[in-house]
């Protein structure tokens, strides 16, 4: 049974536990990762490296080390513990120092932001659902996308799909950390851009192209960056998280606001690289926070809803 | 020389080494030509607190200080057998550069061999980073050596580091001495005694952060070989240790020492191999040059059977380490006497090897700009951590007339 952690961390062993995976993954760098990035362009989908020192990139998993995505998905679970999403208790029991990799797919891709010290700042992925060939999204013996394995449905039930997008042209996007240990507001919208900057840049690399992001969201949280990147946002009300009290993540689902599945179809095939420019120009800007609210206005996201009830076949 | 074994033994899979292990091997080789041997001089005539980071830095980039760290914990995950040879690789080269990773992996060992998930997941992921970590194993004192190697001897210890137990934590006083990379390592797996319990006879093993308050590291020893790597005192004064952070069970730090010694020596016996192979190698060079009587050294009958004796020595030493580190991958508990033996003769070759290299190179030999002076140095080293020859003698005696297990 998943529990909250207690005040005295102290005295619970999962709490020391948890303490210690956190320690652990804050104490990791990843500064090789740029030299590699360096060494071998093409191997990555993005890289930008800006005068603050941060640098940002992209790469699918069958290019990344394996260590390195243990230490992805260990900075991911750390700050899930910080945060109260992961529970405690299941990574105690189960001796977990990072999420699962077995839900990671080789052509998903990994967007890092990383410190000068190598340190990772931000992380956000684009997962695709593991689909040796593309398949119709109706297709019953096609994978399901994590977002739909979490509220127990073909997300496609809800809202329309694209005609003739199957589902290696569907990503989707999962949440977007950062690192606890950045407070700074100016220094969070850029790593919060960087990672937009680059999922921009993955999608456009995609092949072939990406058609619909989907994905769950917390309103007022993650929501703000899909508008923020000009994105068509239908959020699907009235689902119900299908997590037991063992799955290490229902605290995400459970204990915020709720968390809601979203789709969003793209609207042409330039529109990720029309908007990576715009975001490459927002980053150059002195002046950030006025940039962002710049290029938000000029192309605003829009955002529907639509009820949980599954459409008629 | 290569590591390519032809000879037929009872065991097949020593007839070929495995791709992995081969390409590991590679690689080491390579950046010990490139950017080790460069070195070597240096780091041992630089001053003993000296401590060459960049070049560890490198070693620790290029996976040798994760090689036994599991592959779920962003380790390369090669047994014995891999390490081995990646030792010999470095000890050809420098001897106390492969002691900085040895001794890593020897303070990795009590946290893998306690099969504790938990204590696993804590530690091991520290060395997937890219910054380099690196490890200590704690067990020397001034008073206590041998007796914390072998059982029987126990009782017998003194002064030995005494842990106490409060709620859920250890609180440990004492210290050690001789300790590879205890100036150095972010953490140690340090060897207590439990309060009230005679000599050493209730050793535990704790995992300890070293950064812990009341640990202070201590004197730098001056030592005569094997000088890229520092050993130092570890002080302990009223150092608390959570209870979780014990590595195979209260009073389990004895089985965790035995399986871990006998491990670790066929590793070591691969670093003596290595040293030898470096003289072997140098020696032959100088041979296959220097002219003397009108011809090439090695064409001299004396010096054509010292070499070949020194190369059938090398080459056995090998075997011997490749079939010790060999059922140290494959047996449950780690074999005592093949693992023993193995480093009993690899160190004897070491010094044999060594001192007969520095014959054929004359005056050169004996001189500190060619090195072979400070591959004896090494070799004697080689004789001394992980067991002395009186220590392996009493392991391989005992398993001859099948008492108990050492």
């Amino acid at each position: 049974m998943c529990t909250n952690a207690p005040e005295d961390v102290a005295a619970h062993p999962a709490a020391k536990y948890a303490a210690d995976v956190v320690s652990l993954n804050r104490d990791l760098s990843f500064r090789n990762l740029v030299n590699l990035a360096k060494q071998d362009p093409a191997l990555f989908t993005h890289f930008a490296e800006r005068g603050d020192g941060l640098v940002t990139l992209a790469v699918p998993t069958r290019h990344l080390p394996h260590r390195y995505l243990i230490g992805l998905q260990g900075f991911r679970l750390a700050q899930y513990l910080q945060l109260g999403w992961a529970c405690s208790d299941v990574a105690y029991r189960q001796a977990i120092f990072c999420e699962p990799l077995g839900v990671t797919h080789a052509d998903d891709e990994h967007i890092i932001t990383l410190s000068p010290s190598g340190r990772i700042l931000g992380y956000v992925s684009l997962a695709t659902n593991g689909d040796g060939e593309s398949r119709d999204l109706f297709d019953p013996e096609r994978a399901a996308f994590p977002v739909e394995e979490a509220h127990g449905i073909n997300i496609f039930d809800r809202v329309a799909p694209l005609a003739g997008v199957g589902t290696h042209e569907v990503r989707e996007l999962k949440r977007f950390v950062h690192s606890r240990t950045l407070t700074d507001r100016t220094q969070r919208l850029r790593v919060t851009l960087e990672l937009l900057h680059g999922l921009g840049q993955a999608v456009v690399a995609a092949s072939p192209a990406v058609r619909t992001l989907i994905g769950d969201v917390e309103e007022h949280v993650a929501l703000r960056h899909l508008l923020m990147a000009g994105l068509e946002v239908q959020l699907v009300e009235g689902t119900a998280p299908q997590l037991t009290d063992h799955d290490l993540l229902k605290h995400a689902y459970t204990e915020r606001a709720s968390v809601k599945p979203f789709v969003s179809h793209l609207p042409d095939a330039g529109f990720a690289a029309q908007q990576a420019t715009m975001l490459a120009e927002t980053l150059d800007s002195p002046d950030l926070f006025q940039a962002a609210t710049d290029m938000s206005s000029s192309r605003p996201g829009r955002l529907s809803r639509v009820d949980g009830e599954r459409r008629a076949a | 020389m290569t590591a390519t074994l032809d000879a037929t033994l009872d065991i097949p899979t020593l007839t070929t080494i495995p791709p992995d292990v081969a390409a590991l091997q590679q690689e080491v080789r390579r950046w010990c030509q490139e950017r080790v041997a460069p070195a070597v001089r240096a780091l041992d005539e630089a001053d003993a607190a000296d401590f060459d980071w960049d070049l560890i830095q490198e070693g620790h980039d290029l996976g040798l200080t994760r090689l036994v760290v599991p592959k779920q914990f962003g380790g390369l995950g090669y047994g014995e057998f891999g390490v081995a040879i990646a030792l010999e690789e470095l000890a050809a080269v420098d001897a106390g550069l492969a002691l900085v990773f040895g001794a890593t992996m020897l303070g990795q060992a009590p946290v893998l061999l306690s099969g504790d998930p938990r204590l696993q997941a804590r530690f091991l992921p520290l060395f997937s980073g890219d910054e380099v970590v690196l490890a200590c194993n704690a067990i020397t004192e001034d008073k206590a050596g041998c007796d914390l190697l072998i059982p029987e001897n126990a009782e017998y210890a003194v002064d030995v580091m005494q842990a106490r137990r409060e709620g859920d934590h250890y609180v440990l006083n004492g210290d050690k001495k001789f300790i590879t990379n205890g100036k150095v390592a972010k953490y140690g797996t340090v060897f207590a005694n439990i309060e009230g319990h005679e000599g050493a006879t209730m050793l535990t093993c704790f995992v300890v952060p070293l950064d812990t308050p009341g640990i202070t590291r201590g004197a730098i020893a001056d030592k005569m070989g094997y000088r890229t790597c520092l050993g130092t005192e570890l002080h302990f004064d009223n150092v608390i240790v959570p209870a979780e952070n014990v590595a195979g069970g209260e009073g389990g730090g004895v089985y965790i020492n035995v399986q871990q010694m006998n491990m670790a020596r066929a590793a070591v016996a691969a670093i003596a191999t290595g040293v030898a192979r470096g003289a072997l190698e140098q020696a032959v060079e100088f041979a296959g040059e220097r002219i003397q009587g009108g011809k090439v050294l090695w064409q001299h009958q004396f010096t054509a059977r010292k070499l070949a004796e020194m190369a059938a020595k090398v080459e056995a030493s090998r075997m011997l380490y490749l079939r010790a580190a060999y059922m140290a991958d494959t047996q449950i508990p780690a074999p005592v006497f093949e693992t023993a033996a193995a480093k009993l003769f690899a160190d004897q070759v070491a010094i044999e090897v060594c001192t007969e290299a520095m014959s054929v190179m004359g005056a050169r030999g004996y001189l500190r700009d060619h090195g072979m002076e400070k591959r004896l140095r090494d070799a004697l080293g080689s004789r001394i951590y992980e067991g002395t020859p009186e220590v392996l003698a009493l392991a391989i005696t005992e398993s001859l007339y099948e008492t108990d297990d050492f």
